[in-house]
């Protein structure tokens, strides 16, 4: 039996460079050792809507993650401080947010090593990687959503 | 650039819509990946479950193309994720996607069935559809690959035929079950030995010349683990795959048997054709002979002449025995039984049983007096008689003594023959014998021993023993000698008149009807024409059924008999009595003819027994025939 057709996400045809939008030099501007604005554009196959649309995410996404591993490292959950950094991890990566995503990785390992040390402070680095992350992100959808 | 959209048209022409599955728990990864599956491809439909219990269920009611599986949901995580969806979906190309760059985890998934493992953030659009595209094409082949490889498998382990892999220097490396029953071993005594541990040392030389061409076929002899030998047929095929050699053994042996009987069988035919067109030619031979012989008789004034014709006449008969055995020797005679007295049968085949004994072998053959009555068919007793003196001739080798006795036989069924009275034909060599495992095999049809033998000879006086209601018993050993006894039930103990008994009698058989007498015989037409004219018939004489036809059409008067041969040039004799059941319906026929009965009845005649006459004949019953037919007619 093949799907039905109702949760097609594209049900007509689109022409060839659809959605897809020329690569903004600006960005260069945005690029840290943490962050790689013009990669996470390629990412989004250059798709605006897209990108918004994940910050958004994101956004609502990451305050309870960085809460239930705040949670976890308090409660010395090992399984639950690895789950939750891995859940984290796996957004940061896709945002092209290398030091953030490494932070969250090994929160990752300690919480499989069941060994917290230095957690909290791994934690409050994490934390500072995602803020700065959150205003790039911003300053991009917003200059981008300008030329437009 | 250019590249780029070469690239990307190649992709667009080449798609085929794909069904995706996305398992992803995290909303983030799951709106990205759907996202990029819905921009640069159409071709692409995707479905996102967030847990792997809601993907299994789905599963089940739907066939997904490919699955995008992020291994840490909810309600599972890591290898464990990765082993539930492909038991569920085993089918179906499945890509891990997955945040950890665990090498360990990538290599597991990917040996287990996975066809790719992504890295998240490690890829963009394109290198995700065509991840998914060429997962898919992977797993299309995977399973093609599967299907005939489980078909190959099903073919090889259900062969008939004997299939063998081997390596460098004929080492088995693989074979099926076939093969090592050819072998006469297991499978896997099979395996690691050299082939050539199994060929005939006789046949081993020619068959490793013949395996250094690349492939063919050939015949060699297989020396099973028993010692046993099978002639198998072999194709082979060197190198299917570097160093692996394909053999394929059909045994043959019992075909190559059968072709041989085939052989002997059709040989015997075309002998016993031949025996019997011989025989009839020469029966007609004989119908001159003894035609003018008794017309010379009959017309004889001096006892000299009458003497010197009975001489003549005498001689027919022997001759007219030996024309008999001929018939016999090719079944050309049609099975009828009727009593018997052995004592007759055995004398009219004593001349034949002599010339198959050979010089070597001194036959010796009593009849006692006073026999029982048996019922059999004489030509199938003959045929027993021969088949017994050929098979003791072939255990004395080097000369020996063939003892044939015919004696009453009274049975209280002390032994295997039931209680009664019966003629025992007993048939006794002096020749190797026989051990009692060959003893209980000799009457199986094919059996035989010989190197030229067909294995009928002795299944077929089985056969006959037992259709004429008797027994058979063997009574042999090694070296000592062997004795067949035929037990034959007395049906009647009133003593049978042989022909040769009966004295040649002088019966006036005159008569005035007209005859019309065809055979393409000119000397017995004429012999028998004068027989007749002198007995007072009138004879219209024809050559052939042609002209016999238009004699008829001819004639206005009455024909009373037909006297006609069967095989004759132009109209056959089946031609011209059908012209005649049509024309006259109240002539009579009589059919002669140098053949047997069957002769006339494969010609497709229709006749009553009395109306046959075989030839050679003599005046004297042909002028008896046409009276009792004629008589008959008028009554």
């Amino acid at each position: 039996m093949k799907p039905e057709k109702d949760y097609v996400p594209s049900a007509t045809r689109q022409p060839l460079f659809c959605g897809m939008e020329p690569y903004d030099s600006s960005f260069d501007n945005l690029k840290t050792e943490s962050f790689d604005p013009g990669a996470l554009w390629e990412r989004v196959n250059r798709d605006l809507e897209l990108l918004r649309e994940l910050v958004e995410l994101f956004s609502d996404q990451y305050p309870a993650l960085l809460k239930n591993v705040e949670t976890a490292i308090q409660q010395r959950s090992f399984a639950d401080v690895q789950k939750f950094s891995h859940k984290i991890k796996g957004s940061l990566l896709q945002f092209s947010a290398t030091r953030a995503a490494a932070a969250a990785a090994r929160l990752e390992t300690m919480g499989k090593n069941q060994s917290l040390e230095g957690a909290e402070q791994m934690l409050s680095e994490l934390r500072e990687e995602i803020a700065g992350l959150m205003q790039a992100l911003h300053l991009m959808i917003q200059k981008k959503k300008s030329i437009v | 650039m250019k590249e780029e959209i070469t690239s990307l048209v190649m992709d667009r022409q080449q798609a085929k819509l794909l069904d995706v599955l996305l398992i992803e728990d995290n909303p983030v990864d799951a709106r990205l990946v759907s996202g990029l599956l819905r921009s640069p491809s159409e071709s692409l439909r995707c479905r996102h479950v967030s847990l792997l219990a809601e993907a299994t269920q789905l599963l089940k009611a739907v066939q997904f193309d490919v699955i995008l599986l992020d291994l840490n949901l909810e309600d599972s995580s890591g290898y464990d994720t990765f082993a539930r969806i492909i038991s569920a979906a085993p089918k179906t190309a499945i890509l891990v996607l997955s945040s950890s760059d665990d090498e360990e985890l990538a290599v597991r998934t990917v040996r287990e069935g996975a066809q790719d493992y992504l890295v998240k953030g490690s890829f963009d659009a394109r290198l995700l559809v065509r991840s998914i595209r060429y997962a898919f094409e992977r797993k299309q082949s995977e399973e093609a690959l599967r299907h005939s490889e489980t078909t190959v498998r099903a073919i090889f382990e259900n062969s008939l035929d004997g299939i063998i892999i081997s390596g460098v220097g004929g080492i088995c490396i693989e074979a099926n079950s076939a093969a090592a029953v050819l072998m006469g071993v297991s499978r896997e005594e099979m395996i690691g030995c050299s082939l050539f541990r199994y060929v005939d040392e006789e046949t081993e030389a020619d068959w490793r010349e013949r395996c250094k061409m690349p492939s063919g076929r050939t015949r060699f002899w297989l020396r099973r683990e028993g010692g046993e030998k099978r002639l198998v047929d072999c194709g082979y095929n060197t190198n299917i795959l570097p160093e692996r050699h394909l053999i394929v053994l059909r045994d043959i042996t019992e075909q190559q048997s059968l072709e041989e009987q085939l052989r002997q069988s059709q040989k015997m035919e075309a002998v016993g054709r031949l025996a019997g067109g011989v025989a009839h030619d020469f029966n007609n031979i004989l119908g001159i002979i003894s035609g003018y012989a008794e017309l010379v008789q009959l017309s004889a004034t001096e006892s000299s002449q009458k003497q010197r014709a009975d001489k003549i006449l005498g001689a027919i008969d022997k001759a007219a025995l030996l024309t008999k055995q001929l018939l016999a020797f090719g079944r050309r005679q049609v099975i009828s039984p009727k009593l018997l007295d052995l004592a007759i049968v055995i004398a009219d085949v004593s001349s034949m049983v002599h010339c198959l004994g050979g010089a070597e072998i001194q036959v010796v053959m009593h009849a006692q007096e006073g026999l029982g009555l048996v019922k059999a068919d004489q030509g199938q007793l003959e045929q027993v008689i021969f088949n017994l003196t050929a098979n003791a001739r072939d255990a004395m080798p080097d000369g020996g003594v063939l003892a044939i006795k015919i004696e009453n036989y009274m049975s209280r069924g002390v032994s295997d023959i039931p209680p009664g009275e019966y003629v025992l034909l007993s048939v006794k060599d002096t020749g190797i014998g026989m051990d009692p495992e060959l003893q209980s095999r000799i009457f199986e049809p094919f059996f035989t021993t010989k190197k030229n033998g067909n294995g009928l000879g002795l299944s077929t006086v089985y056969g006959i023993v037992t259709q004429s209601s008797g027994h058979i018993v063997v009574d042999s050993e090694p070296g000592a000698g062997t004795t067949f006894k035929i037990y034959l039930p007395v049906v009647a103990k009133t003593t049978i008149r042989g022909p040769k008994s009966e004295a040649r009698r002088r019966i006036d058989f005159e008569g005035h009807e007209t005859i019309l007498l065809v055979d393409d015989e000119d000397d017995l037409r004429h012999a028998t024409a004068e027989y007749l004219e002198n007995c007072g018939y009138k004879v219209l004489k024809a050559r052939n059924g042609k002209e016999a036809i238009e004699i008829s059409d001819a004639f206005s008067g009455a024909i009373a008999l037909l006297i006609s041969d069967i095989v004759m040039p132009k109209v056959n004799g089946r031609g011209l009595i059908d012209h005649l059941r049509k024309k006259r319906p109240d002539t009579n026929v009589l059919v002669i003819s140098g053949y047997a009965d069957d002769a006339v009845i494969r010609h497709g005649i229709y006749l009553e027994t009395t109306c046959f006459l075989q030839k050679p004949f003599t005046f004297q019953v042909l002028g008896q025939k046409i009276r009792k037919l004629l008589d008959r007619h008028v009554q």
